[in-house]
């Protein structure tokens, strides 16, 4: 029961994480970093539009490691929060980038909600300890993965073989634990009764 | 260039210049070119022998294979110091260099010179020099004619040399004496050599004028002016003085601003015929006080009712002096416009900066001066490149002419002594590229970009651009324009010598570049370079997407970089061309 309760909540914060009009593409990210495990470096997140003049947002949730991140993160733009909590995404500034430092372990998860607003990517970049250096990747441009949201729909770029980046159907799967969780809360309610 | 000029420059300058002193010539012989290109006008003034002057052309330098000979020229009935020629070289072939010299049996060679022929009708490649407010200061003009020559002289721009056109303020004042000690100051060989072997064409200034009229101007240059009006009372003393010509593929048009040309004039009528008719793909037109400057001389705003036709007709450029400086002005867009009538996309040229004392420009778009994009204060001169659908012009800053200048102080005997120029070289202020595209295919295409996201690793921001095709097939070369961003790579970086503001001015890069004052269109971004251009248009950035076209429904995504230093919001209008 407490098992289902925790993912309950976890369906409902994804639900409220985003107070957008727009509907939202949902991805996962899990990424292998056992190569750097126990040296340090920075994890880079950036969300910036293109020609698109429509203000969208991005939010990254659930981010774990057994890594550690280290210190405060600095930010340009329009970013709020800090990992491991939520880190919130606007797409008004030029570069709206959320640099934290970290000592890599074995692995970071993350869960990335953006909205369906076409012109916008999201970048996720991995740097050495001087902040320049690119790790995890083979993109000259240092990007281990981004996700172009589109017309057309959502393209997921992933340029290392360390990276996994999965869409997630959460926002249907949300709806069915939904109903699951007033119908629980109404069996509840009948037992109390 | 700096060295080059030095080496070069010179010993071009005076190798076909005459050598015979100033016996029996008062003002040596010079070029202008009236049409058609099998011909060539020479002009001099001798000291009084007048029915015993010749002119002999060659076809070679050594002039020893005589082409033609023109027999004795008789004198002009001209105002002012008598004993003026005018030869006119006719059945000359087109594209063609010949060698001339002027003389009479008494005083013997008058000088020197030779020229190129106007190209073939159908050429679709010619080159020439551009100039400006020449009036006031002989020796700064002699020094800024000699770094002209320095840069013809260089290996490849020899063609340069073909044509000058002036765009106004030859002298100081229309009277012989400025004509006699500036123009044609008789020490001053580095412009005797230039004037020699170039032909020059333009229009009059305000300080060729006299209440709208002008005598001495006519005298000097009689171009061919389709309707030259005398003043009343008067036996040489005009007004009406526009004209145009042709030069290859391209067609120059010369406004008198100091006749009328409102609606319904004589003037306007025969401009609107003569941008109607040209068959010409290129098409400039030159009046002396732009309608857009960086000042400080006043806009001339009456002029701006011209400002349609310039749309109307699809006139490329307009050229101009009156301010004592190099500038750039336009507008792209009806916002940037802000109600002024401006023809969209027309860039205005200013290239006053020929001699005449320099003029700081303001470069606020907040006062008088609006639309401003680039402006530089400088001793200058431009250069024009016509190479098919493509014209490139190029503003030179000829930097140590100034006699004053601390920067790069002169020699001691400059310019007495013309073989010493060692501080004289030309810096680059500014290129622009024109192209003539097939068709403005933008409406039927859809341009998208992702995201720019920045690079740590290279310090740029990454985006793919997609064109996407909603209209018929395209085919040959597909480019985007990049509107509304300022074309960084354009602009050169001239010593500020010329600057006399403090601090001195370190950007030729006007405040919202385009716009004007009161307007809240923020104009042109100037702190972006997109890396990855293949081009520009109009100074604007641009990049080719497709050199074999994209087919109906289809469509093409190509990476754009950007050097964006102060992290803006990326921004553009994408204006899609097929070539």
């Amino acid at each position: 029961m407490n098992f289902l309760k925790i993912k309950l909540l976890t369906v409902a914060a994804l639900l409220c994480a985003s107070t957008s009009a727009f509907a939202s593409y949902e991805i996962d990210f899990d990424v292998n970093t056992t190569s750097l495990a126990a040296t340090g470096g920075y994890i880079d997140l950036q969300y910036n539009n293109g020609l698109s003049a429509t203000l969208a947002n991005a939010s990254v949730l659930n981010f774990s490691t057994d890594g550690a991140l280290v210190g405060s993160p600095m930010t340009v733009g329009s970013v709020t929060g800090s990992l491991p909590t939520t880190v919130s995404f606007t797409n008004a500034g030029g570069m709206n980038d959320y640099f934290h430092q970290m000592t890599f372990g074995n692995n970071v998860h993350f869960h990335l909600t953006v909205d369906q607003v076409a012109g916008n990517s999201f970048g996720l970049s991995f740097y050495g300890a001087d902040g320049l250096t690119p790790l995890l990747t083979s993109d000259p441009n240092g990007y281990a993965a981004i996700a172009d949201i589109t017309a057309s729909g959502l393209n997921l770029t992933v340029n290392s073989a360390q990276v996994a980046a999965s869409q997630t159907p959460i926002p249907a799967a949300a709806w069915l634990l939904g109903s699951g969780l007033m119908g629980l809360a109404g069996i509840r309610r009948r037992k109390n009764g | 260039m700096k060295s080059t000029l030095r080496n070069l420059g010179l010993a071009a300058a005076f190798s076909l210049v005459g050598t015979s002193a100033f016996a029996g010539v008062l003002k040596k012989p010079y070029l202008m070119y009236e049409m058609p290109n099998t011909t060539m006008t020479v002009l001099w003034q001798d000291d009084g022998v007048e029915t015993t002057n010749v002119v002999n052309w060659y076809a070679d330098a050594a002039m020893t294979q005589l082409v033609g000979t023109s027999g004795p020229v008789a004198e002009e009935t001209r105002p002012g110091t008598v004993n003026q020629h005018y030869f006119k070289i006719t059945g000359l072939q087109p594209n063609t260099k010949y060698y001339y010299q002027v003389s009479d049996p008494t005083n013997g060679v008058y000088g020197t010179g030779s020229f190129t022929t106007a190209p073939d009708e159908s050429t679709t490649h010619v080159r020439f020099i551009g100039q400006g407010d020449s009036r006031s200061n002989p020796a700064l003009f002699n020094n800024i004619l000699k770094a002209i020559s320095g840069f013809t002289a260089i290996p490849g721009n020899e063609e340069y040399q073909r044509l000058s056109i002036h765009n106004g303020d030859w002298v100081a004042t229309d009277a012989e004496a400025n004509w006699t000690n500036e123009w044609f100051k008789n020490t001053n060989f580095a412009a005797q050599a230039y004037t020699a072997n170039t032909p020059i064409d333009g229009v009059k200034g305000n300080h060729d004028n006299s209440s709208g009229y002008t005598t001495y101007f006519t005298k000097y240059f009689p171009f061919p002016y389709p309707a030259k009006t005398l003043k009343a009372g008067t036996t040489s003393t005009y007004n009406n003085l526009y004209w145009s010509m042709d030069y290859g593929p391209v067609h120059i048009t010369f406004i008198d601003s100091y006749s009328s040309y409102a609606p319904g004039s004589q003037q306007y009528n025969w401009l609107v015929n003569d941008l109607a008719s040209t068959t010409k793909p290129w098409k400039i037109v030159s009046w002396h006080d732009s309608s857009y400057s960086a000042g400080s001389d006043a806009d001339n705003t009456s002029i701006r009712a011209l400002e349609p036709l310039l749309a109307q007709y699809n006139v490329d450029l307009t050229y101009h002096g009156h301010s004592h400086n190099y500038a750039r002005t336009g507008a792209y867009t009806a916002s940037q416009a802000n109600g002024d009538q401006i023809a969209l996309g027309v860039p205005h040229y200013t290239s006053g900066g020929g001699g005449a004392g320099q003029y700081q420009p303001d470069m606020t778009n907040n006062g008088n001066y609006p639309h401003v994009i680039t402006a530089w204060p400088a001793n200058e001169f431009m250069t024009f490149d016509v190479n098919g659908n493509t014209m490139t012009m190029t503003a030179w800053q000829v930097t140590g002419a100034a006699s004053n200048s601390t920067d790069y102080p002169l020699s001691s005997a400059f310019p007495g002594s013309d073989g010493n120029s060692g501080n004289l070289y030309l810096e680059k202020i500014e290129t622009t590229v024109l192209h003539h595209f097939n068709a403005n295919v933008t409406p039927q295409v859809n341009v998208t970009t992702t995201g720019f996201l920045f690079s740590r690793a290279t310090g740029l921001y990454t985006a793919n651009l997609t064109v996407k095709n909603n209209g018929p097939a395209l085919s040959g070369n597909v480019h985007v324009v990049l509107d509304g961003i300022l074309n960084l790579p354009g602009l050169g970086t001239p010593s500020n010598m010329y600057s006399t503001v403090t601090p001195k001015l370190t950007s030729m890069i006007a405040n919202r570049p385009a716009s004007s004052k009161n307007n809240p269109d923020p104009g042109l971004i100037a702190t972006l370079t997109l890396t990855n251009q293949t081009g520009s248009h109009n100074g604007e950035p641009m990049i080719k997407v497709s050199s074999n076209g994209i087919p109906a429904g289809g469509s093409v995504t190509v990476p754009i970089t950007f050097k964006n230093p102060s992290n803006i919001n990326i921004t553009f209008n994408p204006i899609v061309f097929q070539e």
